[in-house]
Formats: C-alpha cells, structure tokens, sequence
C-alpha cells in the first residue's frame, strides 16, 4: 500500500532510528541512550528511579513502592515528540529499565556497587526491593532431591522450571469502553465491594498510582506537544503539534471518542506495559475505526491505524492477532485485517510480527493475501487454527465464548487476551533427558555416580519393549512431579514481587478479585509447558521397538554401547538407526503412533498438575533455540543423532527426516494431540521462493495451508528457502531433507540431488 | 491386479493441476538417450548400487544367496550379470549404497497410500498421477488404478509417452480427466534413433484420444543438439493445431539428473548435455505460442 507523505516520513525516520538496534526482541529499542540525555554511567545507579523510591519510602508497603516506581520511571523519561508523528510516546532509555519483571527488580543488586550506602544499608535495601529471589526454588529443588542430586540434575540440563518474564495481553477492550478516569472509577468499585484488609487495600491504591500515572504522563505530553506548536513555524507541522496535544489531553481522562484518540491510548498502555503484546488488534479497534470511516477524524483512519503499527514496528512488540471468529462462531475478518496485512508487507521487516487466526469458514482472499506476504519473502504471518485451539481450549475449561476470542501472544503462546497469566510459559521440559535416564537406569548424564531419578532398570535387561517404555514413563512421571512443582515455586516468586503490576488493573478478574496478576488475579490462570525433544524421543522409541525388540537387529549391549561411546566404532549401527526404522513426518503410522504416545504421556502427565495460580497445566512446544540448546546437553540417542545435535524443531520432524513431502509431513503432524498443546504448538515449513512463484502454485500452497488448518493442524509458520539455507544443505544434506526445488518440470528435495545439480539449482539465486 | 512401480511421491506440484500424488510405474517400451529416469526402463526390480556411500561393513556379503557381494582388501565388488534384484542386499545395507528400485503391489495398496492426500486433492482439485517409465507398459494395471481412483472421486493424470495399444488407451481414457501426453522428436527415423523406436504409434493414439474427447496438454522434452531446432518447434505447434483433444503445451528442459541413475543402475550412460538457455527457451514458447494457437508454457 502507498503510505500518505505524512507517514512516509515518519517510516524514514523509524529506519534511520533503527539501524543501530539489530535485536529487537531486547526490547530495549529506545531512541535515547543514558549519554544522549547527559547522563554519565556512574549517574545510571544514583539516577534509577527504582532504587531512589525504595531508599527514599522505606516505610511504605512494598506494592506502593513499587507502583510508584513504576510511574516515577516513565516519568523521568524526557518527553520525546519526533516530527510528522501522530502518535507519541517513546520505551524508556536504559538507565530507567530497573524493572520488576519475574524476578523482582532487575538489577535490584545494584545496590551493593553504591559507595554512598553502608553495606547493612545495601543489605537491607537489597532485601526490600527482591522479597523472594531465585534461591527460593534452588531451596525446593535441595528439599526434594538433596543437595547433590539437584546438583546433577541441573547439571544434565533436562529442564527450566519457573518460567520466563511472562507474556500476557493487557484488556485494551475494557479501557477503551471507560477511558483512564473510568478504570478508576473501576477500581474504585472493585475496592469497595473487595477491600478485606490492608494487603488488598494497598493493591487497589498500587492500581490507582498507576492509573493515574499513565494519565500524568499523557498530561506531560499534551503540555509539550503544545510547547511545540507554539514555538513551530511550519504552519503544517504545527498544526500535528496541536493535534497531538488535544489529544493526549483527551485520552489523558476521558474515555476515546475517536479512533486517533483510541490508537494513543493503546498505544500508552502498551508502553507502559512495555510493548509486551497486542492482542486482537482488528476487533477491538474496529468499532473505532467504522466510526472514522463513516464521520471523519482528525487524522485519517489509514493514519492512525499505521500510527500504531510503526509504534509496534519500531518497539518490538511480540504479536499482533488477526481475524479468526467472532464470540458467535462467524467470521471475524474485516477490513482492519486487510489493512494491517497491508502496512506489515509495506513494511516488510522482521517485525511487526503478526498471526492470522483462520478457520474453515475463512474468507479464501485472506488466505491468499497470507501466501502473497510470505511469497515476497516474509515469514510473517503466522497461520494458527481456530478448529484445533478453541475445542482444545475448552476441553481445559475455557467458557466458549472466550474460547473463540483467543489470541497468539509472545513468540507462538496461546491465551484469552485481557484475561489471562498463562505464565507464557512456566517451563521448557527437555523429554530427551529422560529418554536418556531411562536408558542408564537412572543416573545422572552429567555425574553417572549420582542416581538423579528412580532406578528402572538396567536397559540390557528390558526384555520387551513394553517394560523398557514403562522405565521411561516412570522417569516422565517422577521428573514431571518435580518440574511443576519447581515451576509453581518460580511462580510464587512472580506472585511476591507484585511482578508486571502494570498489567493488574488493566487484566479482568485482579480489580474484581482483589489480587494481582501473578498471583491468580486473572479469570484464566492454566500453565504452559515448552515441550523439547518430541521427534528425538519418539523416532528412538521406534527404532528401539523395531531394531533391538522386534527384529533383533542390534541387540542390546551394542546399542548401549554405541550410544555411549557417541557411535565412534559403531557407524553402521548407527545408519541401521537412521535408515532402517522409520521416522516422524513421513505419513508412517509405524513411527506417527510413537510419536502420538509419547506426547500423551507427556501431556497427560503435566495435566495432572495445577499452576500456583489456578488452572491445569497445558502443552506447548514452540522452541526457539531450546531445541539447539537441549540438543547440545543430549548425548547421542537411538535415532542415530550424535550427541549433541539439534533436536528439531518446535512440533516437527527431525531436521531432514521428512522425505516423502510436504503433505506426508502436515498429515504426520495432524495426527498428534493438538488439540491438547493449546499453551501454542509450532510447525516450522520451509517452501523455497520458486514454489510461491506463480499465481497457480499459490493457489496449491493456499490449498496445503487450508487443509492443515482444517484437518487437525494447529499453528504454521512458512519459510522460504534462501540461498543460505541451500548452502548449508550441501554441507549438511541430513538437516535439510524440507528444501523443496524446481528442477526441469517437477519438484525435488534438495538434498536429493547430485552437486552439480545443487550447484545449478544455486546458481538461479545469482 | 497386481504390477510393478518404483516410486510413490507425494505433493507433486508439476505433474498434472493441483496437488497430486504420482505413481511410477516400471518398464517402457522406448529408450530415450536423454531418459531422465531410467530405473522405469525395465520392468523387474533392479538393484542400485552408488559405491561412494558404502562404508565397507559387509552386510550385504552374508545376506546374498548368490554370493554377488565380495570383499577384497575392504574394497566392495558387485557382480551385477549373476544378480536376481532379489532385493536381500539392499535389505541389509544400512548405509543406502545398495537399494531396490521396484517393487511389485496391487491397485488397493496404491490407492491407498494415494487416498492419504485425498483433503488436499479437494482442496486443491488435485489427484493421482500414473507416471512412469511408461504407464501403459502395464496397460491393465494402469487402467484398474484410474478405474479405482475415479471410484473414489480423485481426478486422474496419466503422463504417456503415447507408446500404448490403442484399445487399451482407449479404455483408459474413460476413466483419466488429463494426459500428459509426449511428443519427443520430429521425424520417424529421428525416432527410432533417438527413442528407440517407430513413432507412428504415438501419432496415431492422438486421433484416438481426439475421438474420446480427452484433455491432452502436450509435453514435449527440449534437449539441446538433438531437438532444439526450429523444425521440431514447427511440428510441435503443426500437431497441436491438428488435434483437438490437446488443450496446451508444455516444454520441459533436458536435465542432468538421469546421468547419476544409470550410473547406479550400471546401464548405458545416458545423453549428456548442458540445459537448454532460458532464452532459447522462451524463444521457442513464443512462436508455438503464435503458431500453434494454444498456451505454451515452460512449467
């Protein structure tokens, strides 16, 4: 689409600013830096507005300190109004992002590096501002498995318990129906129905600081807007000044009229709520933007919806969700949909990043659209389905109705926007680690004189398969007792530090139970679980089932043998592992219906636990690096994967493995437990440019994508090949068995062919 | 009913419209210098054998009955004349080196590793493909998979090289929504020298495929010094003028990929060459285009 000139500048100058920060998802991506504001580094400490509250109210309740650090550090942000913008307000500079996250405040142990206190002092601060820190699951780890043990076992690296910062998205809807003075109001009901004693007394005071805070700082910006429209001689720039300061005033304490004056106040919590996720962006500001379109605004409504977006764009927001289905179970699709697409292929970046819900009744230009985005190259959107993830919600427990207005926040999760902490996630679980206890009966990967987890058996006495799958499930189940429950404690952190306080008045369910948003406030509060290791796990089941048990062509000394000496000497064990059983992602029901029990066990198991919050814990597996990371502490495995390799990833195949095409592999995945992953399950599909080439091979795509998402798919994210990846498929041909190329009239792996084929192939990229 | 195929690839993208799966099947009555898969030349199993994947284990020694497999000094020898493609070495070989190329199966066991793709044919008005080596070759068989995958309302392609019986062909056309029909030299004598045998056959089956009102699109292999030459562009439109069952042409580029093949499969070297030049190419499009009438593309 063609920006109008206004925001065509402001999309410059968002370039100019971003080169310097490569890595958004730091979410450090603040246009100043402490030197930019004159402030030296040894200023940084003195200057941190969160040590200063806390040293400076050493009477106040922790929760008060903390909101009033909160608004005392956007505070102290100087107000930043960049030309042409029409929306404002800038993430804060380094030096004020003491912030309270998880792990109560980072960076709290600055203190300690204060010449100007005592150390008692420092001591006494220090403990004020981190009530509960990290030991307090290192303790519950020592309780349950002794010193020495719990040693080892963080040493093997099977998994992280307690979980990340902690994704959630904040109820846009309900602040745009009341404005800031309404959610005061709000909370003022809530705390005369709810006030039970001090602690929630203080919480709705913490909810007040805040509130009012956000509407001081659009006060701050109101005044400079209109300090600069007095001083501006550009009659046109001018007039955006003015513009911009009536409408923070506005939004300042009234609830939006207009949908330039809803896209600032959106955009005011998702700052203050430190650009975390956005939500169902097409829904909620629809009814704002109709009104535009039919009476006019200040701006146009093509502005200020690309307003927003270049805000998200230049800040790193996580995920923007679009369409899907109404609360009725229709269509959702509108022309905000089209228009976001819209500005993101303009923008054509690796952010904003964005997901499309689709569902069987999807309007099929959608869809189109979609593949036309990641035609030109884009790996945005992602595609998620609505007939997996809402009957998968409500098998959890989720009323219907919000079942159907879930969103993909984060990197791939899944929750009910503005009513959840789903812990996003409370931890990764590496199932491979126990594959590979189960295979030493027990002992320590790291340590083999440490017994970590039950002894079940020495492997070379299984003499089924059976038994020796029951010896893994024990070790699943005594660890998964263990994982969760160190992941409840890592919660009960988040619950003590008041963590992302923010986000409690503005989540439903804290204001009308009285408690935080980390400590069960929300109305939905289930956990995630991070699955590592699926494919690794299940393709060495099958292999052992069939080569060592069934067959008997290995037996069982040798194959404990050469995984322990990481295949060195046993090559042609180790090829009779990886070419003679069949592998996850090939249509192979031998190999899918392991890879199915596997992830039963698993999730099931995890279901039989509940979350600190409230809620059961639910499946996930989107993995970033976890699956490189896990890979590096797994020694080799059945599957005839050396040690430390990869082990694929998030919800699909084993790099390479897939070798019957594209539909074998979706059918494969299809056949899993999605619907029971709904913490957010992850495909990654590598489509190389040629293959979106056409109109007609377009369509063909569309019609794969259709029927993953209607036949039992749950999310999918298209890569297209580049020329790198071809490259490296050359050196590692095991890695890249997903590069689907053109050669003469058909199509074929890449890896399949002879160099010089490869070579050809390559060269058509130059 | 029983027959004999190579290979069942799924998600094809270029054989037919939609998403198809294609079956290969074994044995063809024409051998091409420039064949591009020439392990569907015979119709018995053979045995593939590529030297540089072998990792000298010996496995393959002690499970042939005929003691083709020896090792001398860790160097793998492969008597292929005293070898029956029973398929027990590539059993054995865990490495790959050693494979077999054809199995025998039945219509059922097609179709229903075919059906396996059936919600993406609809979606994407896709079906089965009948490939080969040469479909009619097994002329029967190949009838009876059509026959069942239309019972089962997927659509069918059947890619032919026209080399059929023309009853049989017939026959099948009842049951196939598209061909993919070869047409690969100009010139009888060409033919038999190129192709290994009389073209007339092939020329005379498009009548019959015009009589059955079938859907042809033309496929036509351009293979540089040996038919890239403005004649054969000419017969190719003059043909696609004279028969009305052939809705559009396609050219399709002479590959390398053959070479490798026969190499494992100890078979004469095929043709080699250098691709055709895109411009060439497009060259050659443009005028069929204006000639013949009909689309044209290179897929």
């Amino acid at each position: 689409m063609n920006f109008t000139d206004r925001m065509e500048r402001v999309k410059e100058d968002i370039l100019t600013r971003l080169k310097p920060y490569a890595l958004r998802e730091d979410t450090h991506t603040c246009p100043l830096d402490a030197a930019s504001v004159g402030i030296c580094a040894d200023d940084v400490i003195k200057k941190d507005p969160f040590t200063n509250e806390f040293r400076e109210n050493p009477d106040a309740p922790y929760v008060i300190n903390l909101a009033n650090a909160i608004v005392r550090s956007w505070k102290e942000v100087p107000v930043v109004i960049f030309r042409n913008e029409a929306i404002v307000g800038i993430t804060r500079p380094e030096y004020t992002v003491h912030e309270h996250f998880s792990w109560g405040i980072q960076g709290a142990e600055s203190v300690f590096d204060d010449h100007d206190i005592n150390r008692d002092e420092a001591e006494k601060l220090f403990r004020r501002m981190s009530p509960f820190t990290w030991d307090h699951v290192t303790n519950e780890g020592i309780r349950l498995l002794g010193e020495r043990r719990y040693e080892a076992l963080c040493n093997d690296n099977m998994f992280s318990a307690g979980g990340y910062q902690g994704h959630t998205v904040p109820d846009y809807g309900t602040l745009l129906c009341n404005g800031l003075d309404g959610m005061l109001k709000l909370t003022d009901k809530w705390a005369g129905v709810n006030a039970r004693g001090n602690d929630t007394c203080d919480l709705y005071e913490a909810c007040r600081i805040i509130i009012r805070g956000m509407s001081e700082w659009l006060t701050m910006y109101a005044a400079e807007a209109e300090r600069l429209a007095a001083s501006e001689t550009d009659a046109v720039q001018k007039r955006f000044y003015a513009e911009i300061a009536e409408n923070c005033a506005y939004v300042a304490h009234n609830k939006p009229k207009t949908l330039y004056q809803a896209v600032q106040l959106v955009w005011t919590l998702s700052l203050w709520d430190w650009v975390d996720c956005m939500g169902r962006m097409d829904q909620y500001l629809y009814g704002f933007y109709e009104r535009a379109v039919r009476d006019g605004d200040v701006i146009s409504p093509e502005e200020s919806i690309t307003s927003i977006i270049f805000k998200i764009w230049e800040n790193g927001s996580h995920n923007v969700t679009l369409s899907g289905m109404l609360e009725n179970g229709s269509d959702a699709t509108n022309e905000l949909t089209y228009l976001m697409l819209q500005i993101l292929r303009s923008i054509h970046d690796t952010h904003p990043r964005m997901t499309v819900r689709l569902h069987k009744n999807s309007p099929p230009e959608l869809l189109d659209l979609v593949i036309s985005l990641w035609s030109e190259g884009m790996s945005d959107p992602t595609v998620v389905s609505d007939e997996t993830v809402i009957p998968g919600l409500i098998k959890i427990g989720v009323d219907p109705k919000d079942a159907r207005n879930y969103t993909v926040l984060g990197c791939q999760e899944i929750e009910i926007p503005g009513m959840s902490n789903t812990g996003c996630e409370d931890g990764i679980f590496n199932i491979a680690k126990v594959l590979e206890y189960a295979f030493h009966n027990g002992k320590s990967t790291s340590d083999p004189d440490v017994q970590v987890g039950p002894a079940t058996g020495e492997f070379t006495d299984f003499k089924t398969f059976d038994e020796f799958y029951t010896a893994f499930r024990i070790q699943l189940e005594y660890f998964t007792k263990i994982f969760c429950t160190l992941c409840n404690k890592g919660q009960e952190i988040r619950a003590a530090n008041f963590a992302k306080l923010v986000k409690t008045p503005f989540t439903a369910g804290c204001l009308e139970k009285g408690m935080p948003h980390d400590a069960g406030g929300p109305v939905y509060n289930y956990g995630v679980v991070e699955t590592a290791g699926l494919a690794a796990v299940s393709d060495s089941l099958t292999a052992v089932k069939k080569l060592v048990f069934d067959e008997q062509r290995i037996s069982s000394e040798t194959l404990m043998a050469a995984i322990d000496a990481d295949f060195d000497g046993y090559e042609k064990e180790r090829l009779m592992l990886l070419n003679k059983s069949p592998k996850f992602g090939n249509d192979d029901d031998e190999a899918d219906s392991m890879a199915v029990k596997v992830l039963n066990t698993f999730w099931d198991e995890i279901a039989k636990y509940r979350s600190v919050r409230g809620g059961v814990f639910t499946g996930a597996c989107s993995l970033l690096y976890s699956g490189i990371y896990y890979g590096k502490h797994t020694g080799a495995l059945p599957d005839g994967r050396f040690k430390g390799e990869p082990l694929g990833n998030s919800i699909g195949p084993r790099p390479g493995a897939d070798k019957s095409g594209v539909t074998a592999m979706l059918n494969s995945v299809q056949k899993l437990p999605l619907q029971k992953g709904v913490g957010g399950t992850t495909l990654n599909v590598v489509l190389t440019t040629k293959m979106l080439s056409t109109p007609a091979l377009r369509k063909k795509t569309a019609a794969v994508i259709r029927s993953y998402i209607v036949n039992g798919g749950q999310m999918a994210q298209i890569t297209t090949a580049n020329l790198e990846d071809l490259a490296d498929a050359q050196c590692h041909p095991e890695r890249h068995g997903d590069l689907i190329v053109r050669i003469g009239g058909f199509s074929i792996q890449f890896v399949q062919l002879d160099k010089e084929a490869q070579d050809e192939i390559m060269s058509r990229y130059s | 009913m029983r027959g004999i195929i190579f290979n069942i690839q799924r998600f094809s993208l270029f054989d037919g419209p939609g998403i198809r799966t294609v079956v290969f099947m074994k044995g063809c009555p024409l051998h091409c210098t420039w064949c591009h898969n020439p392990e569907g030349i015979s119709p018995e199993p053979e045995i593939m054998y590529e030297p540089t994947m072998c990792i000298g284990c010996g496995e393959c020694a002690g499970a042939c009955a005929k003691g083709m497999h020896i090792f001398q000094g860790g160097m793998h020898g492969y008597m292929r004349k005293g070898c029956t493609a029973c398929g027990s070495c590539a059993e054995s070989c865990c490495s790959g080196a050693l494979s077999l190329s054809g199995y025998y199966t039945d219509t059922e066991q097609v179709l229903d590793e075919v059906m396996k793709d059936a919600p993406v044919f609809a979606e994407s008005g896709g079906g089965i493909t009948l490939s080969g080596g040469e479909p009619f070759y097994q002329a029967d068989f190949t009838t009876e998979l059509a026959a069942s995958a239309k019972a089962r309302g997927i659509s069918v392609c059947i890619e032919t090289s026209g080399m059929a019986d023309p009853r049989k062909l017939s026959e099948a056309a009842a049951y196939t929504d598209f061909f993919y029909y070869d047409y690969k030299v100009t010139g009888e004598e060409e033919h038999k020298r190129l192709c290994g045998a009389s073209q007339k056959t092939i020329l005379d089956n498009l009548s019959v495929l015009d009589d059955n009102g079938s859907r042809v699109t033309l496929t036509c292999p351009i293979v540089p010094g040996l038919n890239d030459c403005k004649e054969h562009m000419r017969a190719i439109s003059h043909i696609a003028r004279m028969h009305s069952c052939i809705r559009d042409i396609q050219l399709k580029p002479y590959h390398r990929l053959g070479l490798s093949k026969a190499k494992k499969l100890g078979t004469e070297p095929g043709y080699d060459t250098e691709p055709p030049e895109v411009e060439t190419l497009e060259a050659f499009r443009d005028s069929i285009r204006s000639c013949s009438g009909k689309p044209c593309e290179i897929p």
